[in-house]
């Protein structure tokens, strides 16, 4: 009876409460005290400000992370930069050129890929609708959203091959779009950068070299026309930024990753407090616990043995310990395991890539001096002498790829991607890794994008 | 809105049937329509939160949420249908219910694919899934004279569940975690037809035929998380001052092995497995149910072991149990201890989880093993387990005393 007597009560409730639903004017609801929704985010430009902020913020709060190791290690196992001292299989997997689609550093790169370009989308949106940020403001965060987004895209296209092409916060339609053609991706690539480099200013917003500028914009516009192989304008844009009074290449080798280095472009401030004294989450891994002990990440013999002799940046940019009498190297491009107060930020982009990017440019389009000019240039930075004046086309390519190799090592995986857009990548990792293939240029396409996306297929080679 | 409807009938006063030993009567039935409110304030709006630490000075805001305008109520049909029988001046008790869940409409986190920028939001998932089932009590006074008395109770449950429909299933992504008609609770997987004799590497049902192992083409369902029936038989048996209670559990279900999910290392790799392994594949011709071990990331026995194996019926099985959840003996002293004023003393030894029967090859039976919340498909209706400490064995001999 008891059971029946509450049925009767709900019974009666509601037919009570049937007249009141059923009234004609909804109720207005005033927005939430304790949630910041996106109308208020873009009411003025202090908040607006912050919206951008957020993106860098999270690229490099932890260890393994988009804006640290996740973007420089990984590729670098792949190549024949540095590997891992020790065995564990999600590393193994990119050191054999054998990754599983299960692969926890593929998902997280992909994961984290994704939201920071729903992050910058979002940016854009609020932007478009606001009417409170100023238009300073409004064209400075509109230039780095777009940065950012095309920033992502550029290494998704460069690892996965076609990824979705997503434009906006439209989620519903965004969790099941298919694949882009890789070409189109690139296209979106650079209109991005493109209008980062008209948005944004020369200055850069803050007193550091931590949020993208105009050269930002510009020197990854000329990268990307590299990749695609648009000789004149990766040439062009190159000149824009070498010419730029801010940046200089530093004589001292040991100054050039230290915090707004004038050879900064973009660099990542370190904002973790949760590992005390990190200030770059790469020198916290590589730079051993004690001056004399053993390094956890060692550099290819083959990566060694690359430099002449006399290299000033053998000398300063790596360091060596010896262990059951072997002398083994680790890069040192960053010195510093912990310290404080912090001295070295996460270089993104430096000035030396563009005498790099010209030269290669110049290379292609014929123009042989000019492009040695710009070598050498980078070579006596390192203390060696100058290129021969009789190389010919094939040889001054080649001396731009062994360039690259020596002045970029270890950094945000320019040698993996030099060896993949060269076509050469198969032929001179072989002897280090026998098991490579074709297929393993591409990376798979995370296990868990593609349960939950039909429309994804995965790449060659990979199941 | 609940439109709720209640109605019961007592057999007894009518007399209807007539049988000496129907000692009391009744049939009820409930229907009802509920909607739900256990949800958050605000959460059709974007908004976006701190993005940890500052940057350059600035705190930094990241999206929190997505936009979400299309939010309604969810909406819970349930109907039961119940028959309580008494025999023999109510000795012996039986009651047998029947209940009809559908949900629609249901507000959960709903899976966004990564590519969205999102995994999840708040949403009114289109589907209509049904929780049915049969529930069984049985209690009955087998002897009562003074002395000895002697009580049985028995419980059973048998859940059923079905997806009834999902309006643009193909396209969502639960595309791989359901099928219309299926139990939302299934799981699916490759199906492990060995080890190849002349590799040691673990082979599986190629359904589609074309050589290749792949989720989209050669899934079928291997098993399911929801239990096929469980209850509990309790008995107390008590002589003068002396009580006995004995409760056992049982539980008829299928759950993940040792070597299920994504975390699970190749078979050499120095991680605890089952001793079963020691039965592995080694050399030319070996006929085994233990694949090749390896470590190595480029070898195919690690790539199969990491692709398929994990995810196959290899790794899933029986954890079906029956165990002995509680035995207590008590002894009444009261009458000792009335000299003291002390109204109720007891003394008691008490084991909890004493003896379990299974053939289940992974942790406990009972929370299926740490790997239960890398179940795939991850059930968004709430099955997911967080992992947690085995249920433990406990013996505790106590002294009480009321004033």
């Amino acid at each position: 009876m008891q059971h029946n007597n509450k049925y009767f009560a709900f019974l009666l409730i509601s037919f009570i409460a049937i007249p009141f639903f059923g009234c004609k004017k909804y109720v207005e609801i005033p927005p939430p005290e304790n949630q910041l929704v996106t109308e208020n985010a873009f009411s003025d430009d202090r908040t607006a400000d912050a919206t951008m902020a957020g993106v860098y913020s999270i690229m490099n709060a932890y260890n393994y992370q988009f804006g640290n190791v996740l973007s420089s290690f990984m590729p670098a196992f792949g190549a024949d930069e540095f590997h891992y001292a020790f065995s564990t299989s999600s590393f193994d997997e990119f050191k054999n050129n054998s990754l599983t689609p299960d692969n926890s550093y593929i998902r997280s790169f992909w994961e984290s890929s994704y939201s920071f370009i729903y992050h910058a989308n979002a940016v854009i949106e609020g932007l478009q609708k606001s009417t409170g940020v100023s238009e300073a403001m409004k064209n400075q965060l509109m230039g780095e959203a777009k940065f950012v987004r095309g920033f992502c895209y550029f290494y998704l296209a460069n690892r996965f091959g076609d990824v979705p092409l997503i434009l906006n916060t439209d989620y519903k339609v965004n969790t099941s779009m298919p694949r882009t053609e890789k070409a189109k991706v690139m296209d979106a690539v650079v209109a991005d950068f493109s209008d980062a480099q008209t948005l944004l200013s020369d200055n850069y917003i803050s007193t550091e070299r931590i949020r993208p500028n105009k050269a930002a914009a510009t020197t990854m516009l000329a990268r990307t026309y590299l990749f695609l192989g648009k000789w004149n304008e990766a040439a062009t844009e190159a000149t824009k930024v070498i010419n730029n009074p801010k940046y200089h290449l530093l004589d001292n080798l040991n100054n050039v990753f230290l915090k707004n280095s004038e050879e900064a472009i973009w660099q990542l401030q370190s904002v973790n407090k949760s590992t005390a004294g990190v200030n770059t989450w790469e020198g916290f891994n590589l730079v051993p616990f004690s001056p004399t002990g053993r390094a956890y990440y060692n550099l290819y013999n083959e990566l060694v043995n690359a430099f002449e002799p006399g290299d000033a940046r053998f000398a300063n940019w790596t360091k060596s310990y010896v262990t059951g009498g072997k002398t083994y190297y680790f890069p040192y491009k960053y010195k510093i395991r912990t310290a404080t107060p912090v001295q070295e930020y996460t270089m993104v982009i430096r000035f030396a890539e563009l005498y790099l990017i010209r030269a290669e440019a110049l290379t292609q389009q014929n123009k042989l001096d000019e492009a040695r000019a710009d070598l050498d240039v980078i070579r006596e930075r390192a203390e060696l002498s100058d290129l021969a004046v009789d190389l010919n086309k094939d040889q001054i390519l080649a001396a731009v790829a062994q360039e690259r190799r020596v002045e970029l090592f270890a950094e945000w995986g320019h040698r993996w991607f030099d060896l993949i857009r060269t076509g050469k990548a198969v032929e001179v990792l072989k002897p280090i890794k026998p098991d490579i293939t074709v297929n393993d240029l591409v990376y798979p396409i995370p296990r868990s994008a593609m349960r939950t996306n039909p429309a994804l297929t995965q790449n060659e080679g990979y199941n | 809105m609940p439109y709720p409807l209640s109605l019961y009938w007592g057999l007894n006063s009518y007399n209807f049937f007539n049988i000496p030993a129907l000692s009391f009567g009744k049939i009820r039935m409930s229907y009802g329509t509920t909607g739900n409110d256990q949800i958050g304030d605000y959460q059709y709006l974007d908004s976006w939160a701190s993005a940890g630490f500052p940057y350059g000075g600035v705190s930094g805001l990241a999206p929190a949420r997505v936009y979400n305008p299309d939010y309604g109520w969810e909406v819970n049909k349930k109907f039961e249908a119940a028959i309580d029988l008494g025999f023999m001046d109510d000795k012996l008790l039986i009651s047998a219910g029947y209940y009809n869940n559908r949900s629609s409409n249901q507000l959960v986190g709903y899976t966004l694919s990564s590519q969205s920028g999102f995994t999840e939001y708040t949403a009114n998932l289109p589907a209509k899934v049904q929780n049915s089932g049969v529930e069984i009590d049985i209690s009955s006074t087998n002897v009562n004279n003074g002395n000895f008395q002697w009580n049985t109770s028995f419980n059973m449950s048998i859940p059923k569940n079905k997806l009834l429909s999902y309006p643009g299933l193909e396209s969502s992504s639960d595309a791989a975690s359901y099928e219309v008609g299926q139990s939302i609770r299934m799981i699916k997987g490759y199906h492990f037809t060995g080890v190849d004799p002349a590799t040691g590497n673990p082979m599986f049902l190629d359904v589609n035929k074309d050589g290749f192992y792949t989720e989209d083409d050669d899934y079928i369902v291997i098993g399911q998380t929801m239990p096929k029936f469980f209850g509990g038989l309790s008995n107390t048996i008590s002589y003068k001052n002396l009580t006995l209670d004995i409760f056992f559990q049982f539980v008829k279900q299928e759950a993940p092995l040792l070597d299920y999910g994504p975390l699970v290392g190749t078979i050499g790799s120095r991680i605890n497995k089952t001793t079963d392994v020691l039965g592995y594949w080694n050399g030319y011709g070996e006929q085994t149910e233990i694949p090749r071990p390896t470590t190595t990331t480029t070898e195919d026995a690690y790539k199969l072991f990491r692709n398929q194996y994990r995810y196959s019926d290899a790794a899933w099985g029986d954890a079906s149990y029956i165990r002995l959840k509680n035995v207590a003996i008590s002894y009444d002293l009261s009458k000792l201890t009335q000299a003291w004023k002390m109204q109720g003393t007891t003394i008691y030894v008490q084991g909890e989880n004493l003896v379990t029967f299974t053939k289940y090859k992974g942790l406990d039976p009972e929370i299926n093993g740490f790997d239960r919340r890398f179940v795939y498909p991850i059930n968004p209706f709430g099955s997911v387990k967080s992992p947690k400490l085995p249920v433990l064995r406990t013996l505790t001999i106590g002294l009480k005393f009321s004033l």
